[in-house]
C-alpha cells in the first residue's frame, strides 16, 4: 500500500531558446494523510514547479513533466485524461497560493467563490451551495460569515482573504493540501493565526499538507518531515527534529546558520552568509550544483554530483563529503 | 555626557487626505504617522517595526522630506530641515540617503550602472567630470561588484546584486544617514545574509547611521542598537535592542515577538500567543490607545485615552496604561 502521495523521479522540462532544461529533475518525495511535509528553497529551486506538476498546473507548452510518475491515493496520475483530472483536483487536492490579494476574483463575492467549488464537484444547487459556503467560512475563523459571505474581495484585509482561500481548498475535504508560501505576504500576527488554522483542519479533516515555505522558522513549526531543494532537486530530506539539530548537507545547515535566530544574539552582528548565487539552471556547474558556494567541497564535487542516499535511519542526503 | 544626535524626530504627523465624491475633496483622512519621536545617534542603528500599515516607510520618509510631513520637528545634524529652502535641502540630501525595497523597480532600467551610480556624483559635483568612471569603480568594489560591471543595465543583475547597486548609489555622496526601507526583505535567505554583512562592514567603514525600516524582528535584534516598536502611526515602545528583546513592557511588543516563527522543532511545544483579529484601518483609528481593541490586558480607560509615555529604564520608554 502506497502513501497518500508518492513522487518518484520526477523530471519537469522547459522549453525555450535553446534546448529544453530542468527546472526539476530525479524529485521523490512521499507523504502521507494526516501529515506535514515542508519542501524548503530558494527561488528557482523547483519546489512550486514540483507542486504544480502535482496539480497540473504546469503551463504547456513551454513546460511539461518529462518523467517520473505520481501517485496519489494509489494511481498514478501523470496518464490521466484533463478531463479525469479535473475531477480530482480542486476536490481530492487542492492549492492555496502566496498572493491573497491576486487569487481571488474581484468581480464575485467571498461567499459565491466558496459555493463555486460545491456546485461543481458536488453539484449541488445555488441556495444550498451559498449555505454550505458560509458554513465553510466560519470554520476558517472568519467572523460574522453571514455578512462577510457577501462581500468582495477588496472588502477583507489580507489575512481574511487567506481565510477565504483556505475555505475554498478546505471545501470538499480534500485529501491533499497544498500550500504555496501561504504565510509569507502576512504580517507575523496575522501568519501566526493562519499556520494555526491550517494545523487545526488538517488534524480536524486528515488532510494531508505539502507546505512549501523559504521560511525554516514556519517549516519548524508545523512540519513532520522536511525535504530541501536545491537548484531543481532535493539535497536533504528528513524528520523535522533531526534535520535542525544536525543537518547533513552543507546547503541546509548554511541556510539554517544565515538566518538570525530570535533571542540569540550571538557574538557579534555578522551573519554567516552563503557564499555567491544560484546557478542558472540552464548552466548547472558540472558535478554538484552546490559545489561552487560550498564550504566542504572536495575534487570530486566538481566532477560528478552525488546521488541522494541514506546516511542514516530516516535521513537522506545528496553530498559526498560528511559534515 | 549624552552625544548630540545626529537626527531628531519630534511630534512628527502624516496625514494623507482621502479624496471622494464628485469635486474629490477630502472625506476622511489616513492618519499613517500619528505623533512619532525619536532619536538617532550618529554611526548608529534605530529599526522601526511594525506590522503593514503601521506607518514605518512613510516616516523614513517624512524624515527626508521625500513626503512632506502634516506637522511635527526634524532637525539633522542640529538643523531644523523643515525650514529649509530648496537649495539647502538639496545641499542637506547629500547627508542622507535611502535605500528601497525592491531591487527591481527602485532602479532606472534604462541607465546603466555607471550612470545610475555616477548621477548623483554628477548632480552635486562633488568630483570632477573626467574623475566619475573612477569614483563609481571604487564604490563598485567597496559593495562588491566588479569594475566591468559599470556597463551593465539593471536587467542582467540579479536581486541581490540590483540591491548592492542600490546600496553603491547611496553611498556615492559619503552621506551619514541612510533610511533603509526593509532592503533585504525581497531578497533569497542565503542572500540576504550577504547584503546584511554589506551594510554592517559600511556601516563600520563611513560611520553611517541607519534608520532600518523592517517587520523582520529576528534580523533587528541581531543588527540593532535601538528598536522603536510602531503600531497605527505611533511608536508604542522604544528600548535599546537587547532590552526590548529581554524585556518587553508594551503588550504588542510581546505579542509581535511571540508571534516569530522560530527555527527549532523542539520549542515547538511552548504555543504562541495568539493575538486575535487585525490591525484597524488607519482612516479610521480607534479611540484612546490604538491597540485597545486587540489588546489582552485592556482596563478601564484605555478606550479614551491614549496612555502618555513611562519609562522602564534608561533609554527604554513605552505607552500602556497598564504596564
Amino acid at each position: 500500500m502506497r502513501q497518500l502521495l508518492e513522487i518518484e523521479d520526477l523530471r519537469v522540462e522547459f522549453a525555450g531558446k535553446g534546448p529544453p532544461f530542468a527546472a526539476v529533475s530525479e524529485v521523490s518525495l512521499k507523504l502521507d494523510r494526516g501529515r506535514t511535509l515542508g519542501l524548503v528553497g530558494e527561488s528557482g529551486s523547483g519546489k512550486t514547479v514540483t507542486s504544480l506538476a502535482v496539480m497540473r498546473l504546469i503551463p504547456s507548452p513551454p513546460g511539461r513533466v518529462a518523467a517520473g510518475r505520481i501517485w496519489f491515493d494509489q494511481r498514478d496520475l501523470v496518464p490521466l485524461s484533463d478531463k479525469e483530472f479535473s475531477g480530482i483536483r480542486g476536490k481530492e487536492m487542492s492549492m492555496v497560493f502566496q498572493e491573497p490579494m491576486t487569487s481571488l476574483n474581484p468581480v464575485f463575492t467571498t461567499g459565491d467563490q466558496v459555493a463555486e467549488v460545491y456546485r461543481i464537484h458536488l453539484k449541488l444547487g445555488k441556495k444550498e451551495a451559498f449555505e454550505r459556503a458560509i458554513g465553510m467560512l466560519e470554520k476558517v475563523g472568519i467572523p460574522d460569515p453571514v455578512r462577510r459571505a457577501r462581500e468582495y474581495p477588496h472588502q477583507m484585509s489580507g489575512g481574511m482573504r487567506q481565510r477565504v482561500l483556505i475555505a475554498i481548498a478546505l471545501a470538499c475535504r480534500p485529501k491533499l493540501l497544498i500550500a504555496d508560501e501561504p504565510t509569507t505576504a502576512l504580517d507575523v500576527t496575522v501568519q501566526a493565526q493562519i499556520l494555526n488554522l491550517m494545523e487545526q483542519l488538517r488534524d480536524e479533516m486528515g488532510t494531508a499538507l505539502l507546505l512549501i515555505t523559504h521560511d525554516l522558522g514556519v517549516v519548524a513549526e508545523s512540519a513532520d518531515d522536511v525535504a530541501v531543494m536545491y537548484a531543481g532537486r532535493i539535497v536533504e530530506q528528513a524528520a523535522c527534529l533531526p534535520l535542525f539539530e544536525a543537518p547533513w548537507h552543507p546547503y541546509t545547515a548554511g541556510l539554517l546558520h544565515s538566518r538570525p535566530v530570535l533571542g540569540k544574539r550571538g557574538d557579534g552582528r555578522h551573519l554567516d552568509a552563503i557564499p555567491g548565487t544560484v546557478p542558472d539552471p540552464k548552466h548547472l556547474p558540472p558535478g554538484c550544483s552546490f559545489e561552487p558556494r560550498c564550504p566542504r567541497r572536495k575534487k570530486m564535487c566538481a566532477e560528478q554530483m552525488p546521488p541522494l542516499e541514506e546516511k542514516s535511519t530516516g535521513r537522506q542526503a545528496r553530498c559526498w563529503v560528511p559534515p | 555626557m549624552e552625544q548630540q544626535p545626529l537626527l531628531s524626530v519630534r511630534d512628527l504627523v502624516k496625514h494623507f487626505p482621502v479624496r471622494g465624491g464628485f469635486w474629490q475633496r477630502p472625506v476622511g483622512w489616513v492618519h499613517a504617522v500619528d505623533g512619532v519621536d525619536f532619536d538617532l545617534a550618529p554611526g548608529k542603528t534605530l529599526s522601526l517595526v511594525g506590522e503593514t500599515g503601521c506607518g514605518k516607510s512613510t516616516t523614513g520618509r517624512v524624515v527626508l522630506r521625500l513626503i512632506e510631513p502634516s506637522a511635527g520637528q526634524i532637525r539633522f545634524l542640529g538643523e531644523d530641515l523643515l525650514a529649509l529652502g530648496k537649495e539647502q535641502l538639496r545641499l542637506a540630501r547629500r547627508q542622507m540617503q535611502i535605500i528601497f525595497q525592491d531591487p527591481y523597480s527602485s532602479l532606472n532600467p534604462r541607465m546603466s550602472v555607471l550612470a545610475t551610480v555616477g548621477e548623483p556624483l554628477l548632480l552635486h559635483a562633488i568630483v570632477p567630470k573626467r574623475d566619475i568612471e573612477g569614483a563609481v569603480i571604487e564604490l563598485l568594489a567597496r559593495v562588491g561588484l566588479k569594475a566591468e560591471d559599470r556597463f551593465r543595465y539593471p536587467h542582467e543583475f540579479s536581486g541581490g546584486q540590483r540591491q548592492r547597486v542600490g546600496i553603491a548609489r547611496a553611498l556615492a555622496l559619503r552621506p551619514k544617514l541612510i533610511v533603509a526601507d526593509e532592503p533585504v526583505s525581497s531578497l533569497d535567505v542565503s542572500i540576504q545574509a550577504q547584503v546584511v554583512n554589506l551594510m554592517l562592514d559600511l556601516q563600520q567603514e563611513f560611520g553611517l547611521a541607519y534608520l532600518f525600516i523592517s517587520h523582520d524582528l529576528s534580523l533587528v535584534e541581531r543588527i540593532s542598537d535601538s528598536v522603536a516598536v510602531m503600531y497605527l502611526g505611533r511608536i508604542v515602545e522604544t528600548a535599546p535592542a537587547a532590552e526590548l528583546y529581554a524585556r518587553p513592557r508594551h503588550p504588542y511588543t510581546e505579542a509581535l515577538l511571540a508571534a516569530v516563527p522560530v527555527p527549532d522543532p523542539a520549542r515547538r511545544g511552548q504555543k504562541r500567543v495568539l493575538l486575535g483579529g487585525d490591525v484597524p484601518s488607519p482612516i479610521t483609528p480607534p479611540p484612546g490607545c490604538p491597540f485597545h481593541p486587540r489588546c489582552p490586558i485592556r482596563g478601564d480607560g484605555c478606550d479614551r485615552e491614549f496612555p502618555d509615555q513611562r519609562e522602564a529604564g534608561p533609554g527604554h520608554t513605552y505607552r500602556c496604561h497598564y504596564r
